[in-house]
């Protein structure tokens, strides 16, 4: 009895945590997407008004960099996040809408998570590293607009509300460049933990096997 | 899924699988092994006791025996206690 709790409170834990990292993985996919975009977006109108003015130049030019800069972690991060989800799903495939799976099931299934987990964990930690650059460099962005903004709004030659909305834009994605980071990394806790934790158990599988 | 696993994740795999008789290059493809790796793997749970020999029709057949049991028992107790008191995520 006690250890069919047990197997359905692990079940349970295993298919919400998969619902959950599949979730997480999907939103640092669009953040991905969405980052590129708005470096594409940013390095394209920069290159535009540095052929029509000569003022601001260098404001422009760090511009420009930061979205080469965003442009190319964020490539990498969309690569790095599909790659993730495609493997990811692969073990989720495997479920196949099953209810109450067997132990052995079960264990099949946190096998392939460990397995996953052991092979991601330089990419997830790579993830964690490319989307808080990415969160500064919007973060950055949204700062060299806002000083633009104040520098040009005298001059009239800016229109107020399109520069205010890049600059919440920025805002939000550094932000969101920010939380997704500390979600993984709270995954990433709570997995390491589990390595340490299977390398006893090795140590327990070995000495069984020696015994018998 | 070519995953890292370790020794006692693949024995516990084989051991699983074996249930039923299979053949050296089932096990080799459903635990995705090298024929060498896969091999080795599969003689030293002979060598245990844990998997037995039978041949039909000129094939040599690897069953799990009663031996392997208790290993099978206690990796798979490990193993969900992997996921005992973990923490649950929210977005």
């Amino acid at each position: 009895m006690e250890t069919d709790i047990e197997l359905t409170n692990a079940e349970t834990k295993i298919k919400k945590e998969m619902k959950h990292f599949m979730a997480l993985t999907i939103m640092s996919l669009a953040f991905g997407a969405m980052a590129m975009a708005f470096a594409i977006a940013t390095i394209t109108t920069n290159v535009f008004a540095l052929t029509k003015t000569v003022s601001n130049m260098y404001f422009i030019l760090f511009s420009l960099v930061i979205g080469f800069v965003v442009a190319y972690f964020a490539l990498r991060y969309v690569i790095s996040s599909a790659e993730v989800m495609s493997k990811f799903d692969e073990i989720q495939e495997d479920e196949n809408g099953e209810k109450n799976l067997s132990s052995e099931r079960i264990t099949e299934r946190i096998v392939k998570l460990m397995g996953l987990y052991r092979e991601e964990k330089p990419q997830i930690k790579r993830m964690i590293l490319v989307s808080k650059i990415a969160g500064v460099c919007f973060f950055a962005n949204a700062l060299i607009q806002t000083i633009i903004v104040f520098i040009t709004f005298n001059s009239g030659t800016v229109e107020l509300i399109p520069s205010v909305g890049g600059i919440l834009v920025s805002l939000i994605m550094g932000v969101v460049g920010f939380y997704l980071p500390s979600s993984f990394h709270k995954y990433a806790i709570c997995w390491d933990d589990r390595l340490v934790k299977s390398e006893e158990a090795e140590k327990k599988m070995a000495s069984y096997m020696e015994e018998s | 899924m070519n995953n890292r696993r370790t020794q006692y994740e693949i024995y516990w795999e084989i051991l699983t699988y074996c249930k039923t008789p299979r053949s050296i290059t089932q096990i080799i493809q459903r635990c995705n092994l090298n024929s060498k790796i896969g091999q080795e793997y599969v003689d030293f749970l002979v060598s245990k006791g844990y998997l037995g020999k039978t041949m039909e029709k000129e094939r040599v057949l690897f069953t799990t025996t009663t031996a392997a049991k208790g290993y099978v028992e206690i990796f798979m107790k490990l193993y969900l206690e992997l996921f005992k008191n973990s923490p649950e995520f929210r977005l």
